[in-house]
């Protein structure tokens, strides 16, 4: 496709000059042709008229000096003699024969050029009974172009009348045939081109005046063309012709200038065929072009081009062989360097990745291990626990007389101690769970949940939970966030101290995170102690009076700051606390086990 | 309970399994109960008939050499033996357990409160109920 582009580039514009080119120039040419033949036509027209006015000149001059009437036969024949043969180059041959006649009584006296006089050769020589009515009504005769026997050349009979100077009346006429082939002169001399040329063609069609006698002499006919222009010549030959007609007395004679197509058009056909070589040679141009452009650059292109796909695929093994200076050979040598560092960045990428799949593996490993060890220490350390229970009960019940009231009272504190023993163990595996086992994000119903805590808690009547501004369902872990809200909202009823217990939970939408509150009219909690109460195993009052772990606050603080939230308080002392925390709206990860 | 079948007791704990023994003196429950200290064990007690089918297992779960769950799919599969009513008695909240057991086919899962008066009330439950409930009548 590079090639035929390339060739089609050149070629096209010289096909179109040339095209225009020739188009214009042979317009151009033709029309300077014709105007050209029709120049010189014209010349030679008016050379021909010239040539009839002198020859009628001659004789109008003979008329009215030689009073011809009156002279006698022997000074008439002088005078036509000398019309024949006369001197003067423009008058010299032009007559071939020379008569006076009168209009009644006959031929008065002739001469001709070949000497003779009789009367025979004058009646052969002019149809008197053509022109001697014209004559004799005082008009001038010129008759058509008539081929004289002996010779073959042309003859034109001109008389002109002759006027009795005393009456006014017309006597006779003098009656000459003129030789045409005078015109060939004047027709030969004329140059068209370099083979054109300009000719004479009566009304007959007979050529009557031609450069070339035998022309004329041979009797060719040409039937002269309706339409000056390209035609066919006298030769044959497709040729530009340009007409003029000439009326002389009542013959029409065609004066025709030609000249071959080929020759007035020659600059044409030099220009096109040189155009036509050139367009030749800038096809062989172009070919060798686009071969040396294929070889040079579109080939090395084309192995980038490889290279680059194959890079794509993910072979990053290959490099291009270019050894070259040029722009090219940089490109080549750039994709080298890139295909190479990719190569390294794709091998330290997969090593990070072997690694962190290496760390990820382990950590499964971790958790998992972690997640049995949890299970199996507290089932294993609540087990016996329960042991110790069951047994205390039971010498409680079997020895009851034999202990007294200190030894029963050991015996319930011993209790109580195994108790807590058992809801610490629960609260630490609750503690351990909380920022390892995630579940699946669902759109927890709030309002249920809420339900839920408030019943799993069942709050003294004094107490009463609210709760307000909540959407109706947000997308979260749901064991993690009713743990979260449970731990709050059961630390607000444990330690309600007021007649009328409050406990409010209240929800605000922030830009990326919900914001939950539960607010209480408690006791409230000292600045000092804000830290503190995160803590794990943390209670603000004795361990033996409350039945608290001190895992509940640390439990919400871990799980909240898992996902990414934050928990804190507001409080004054004796009038209640709040205690906030967010928790997002996106759940970036959702890890399984 | 219904009859007066014994009821087969797999627990490895001897405090645990002391205090069923005591809660059914309390209840005066009259069935024989029958001790065994895992699955094993358990498997072969049922496989002699020479000691007669019980009408109810009562089965903990975590127990050396066969633990609960592996014994339940051996004995529910057993053609013979897999009507009888088990009734799990374990420490375990863990909800796979409860899971698993009941994908096994147990009659219930009672967890061993810590408190001894509590677990009285737990055995009297299952007496009570097993006493309303119909059993088969299998030799």
């Amino acid at each position: 496709m590079f090639r035929t582009a390339f060739m089609g580039m050149a070629l096209g514009p010289l096909l179109l000059v040339g095209l225009l080119f020739g188009w214009q120039s042979v317009n151009t040419q033709f029309e300077n042709a014709m105007i050209h033949q029709r120049e010189v036509g014209r010349r030679a027209a008016d050379n021909i008229i010239s040539f009839f006015n002198a020859a009628e000149d001659y004789l109008l001059a003979a008329i009215l000096f030689g009073d011809l009437k009156n002279v006698t036969p022997q000074r008439q024949y002088q005078i036509i003699s000398q019309a024949i043969n006369h001197k003067h180059a423009r008058y010299k041959n032009m007559y071939y024969d020379i008569a006076i006649i009168h209009c009644r009584k006959g031929i008065l006296a002739y001469a001709s050029l070949y000497g003779e006089s009789s009367v025979a050769c004058f009646l052969t020589h002019f149809r008197v009974e053509e022109f001697l009515p014209y004559i004799c009504s005082g008009r001038r005769y010129y008759g058509p172009v008539s081929f004289d026997e002996l010779t073959g050349e042309p003859l034109m009979t001109i008389a002109i009348p002759m006027v009795d100077l005393r009456s006014g009346e017309v006597w006779g006429a003098l009656a000459v045939n003129i030789r045409i082939n005078t015109i060939w002169q004047i027709v030969g001399d004329i140059k068209v081109g370099r083979s054109g040329k300009v000719y004479v063609v009566d009304q007959q069609n007979r050529v009557v005046a031609h450069p070339d006698p035998s022309v004329v002499l041979r009797g060719t006919l040409f039937n002269v063309p309706e339409k000056e222009g390209q035609a066919r010549g006298l030769s044959g030959d497709p040729s530009i012709l340009v007409i003029d007609t000439l009326s002389i007395e009542g013959q029409t004679f065609y004066l025709i200038a030609e000249q071959p197509l080929k020759e007035a058009l020659s600059f044409t056909v030099t220009m096109l065929l040189q155009i036509f070589i050139v367009i030749l040679l800038a096809l062989l141009v172009s070919l060798l072009f686009a071969l040396w452009t294929e070889r040079h650059m579109i080939k090395p292109i084309e192995l980038i081009a490889k290279q680059a796909l194959r890079i794509g695929a993910g072979d990053l093994s290959q490099r291009i062989e270019l050894e070259r200076q040029d722009e090219l050979g940089r490109l080549a040598g750039a994709f080298n360097t890139m295909a190479a560092e990719l190569d390294s960045t794709i091998a330290s990428l997969e090593q990070e990745v072997a690694e962190r799949k290496r760390t990820a593996i382990e950590l499964e490993a971790v958790n998992s291990e972690l997640e049995d060890f949890a299970y199996i220490v507290s089932h294993d350390l609540k087990a016996p626990l329960r042991g110790v229970s069951q047994l205390a009960g039971w010498i409680a019940e079997d020895y009851a007389d034999a202990i007294d009231e200190e030894g029963r009272n050991h015996i319930r504190l011993l209790l109580n101690r195994v108790k807590r023993m058992h809801g610490l163990i629960d609260s630490v595996l609750e503690y351990s769970k909380a920022g390892r086992i995630r579940e699946k994000v669902t759109d927890v119903d709030l309002a249920a949940l809420m339900q839920e805590v408030i019943e799993e808690l069942s709050p003294a009547d004094n107490v009463r939970i609210v709760v307000e501004n909540c959407p109706q369902s947000i997308a979260a872990e749901r064991t993690r966030l009713k743990q979260v809200i449970q731990n709050l909202v059961d630390n607000a009823v444990k330690y309600m101290d007021k007649k009328k217990g409050l406990v409010e939970i209240d929800c605000a939408s922030e830009a990326a995170y919900w914001r939950f509150s539960v607010s209480d009219n408690g006791p409230g909690i000292a600045r000092k102690y804000h830290e503190k109460i995160f803590h794990i195993f943390q209670t603000l009052s004795p361990r033996n009076q409350t039945e608290n772990t001190g895992v509940g606050l640390s439990l919400v603080k871990k799980i909240v700051e898992t996902f990414g939230g934050r928990v804190w308080l507001k409080s004054q002392e004796g009038k209640g606390s709040t205690f906030f925390f967010t928790w997002p709206k996106k759940t970036g990860e959702n890890n399984e086990k | 309970m219904r009859n007066n079948k014994p009821v087969l007791l797999v627990e490895d704990d001897q405090v645990d399994a002391g205090s069923v023994q005591r809660a059914f003196k309390i209840l005066k429950i009259t069935n024989p109960l029958k001790l065994v200290s895992n699955g094993e064990e358990a498997l072969d007690f049922l496989r002699h008939p020479e000691n007669g089918k019980p009408c109810i297992i009562l089965l903990d779960l975590d127990m050396p050499r066969m633990n609960g769950i592996e014994f339940l799919r051996i004995v529910k599969q057993d053609s013979r033996l897999k009507r009888i009513p088990v009734v799990v008695l374990t420490s375990s909240q863990e909800e796979s357990d409860k899971v698993e057991s009941y994908n096994l086919g147990v009659a219930g899962y009672m967890i061993k409160p810590p408190d001894y008066l509590q677990l009285i009330d737990v055995v009297s439950t299952i007496d009570l109920y097993w006493t309303l409930s119909e059993l088969p009548d299998d030799e």
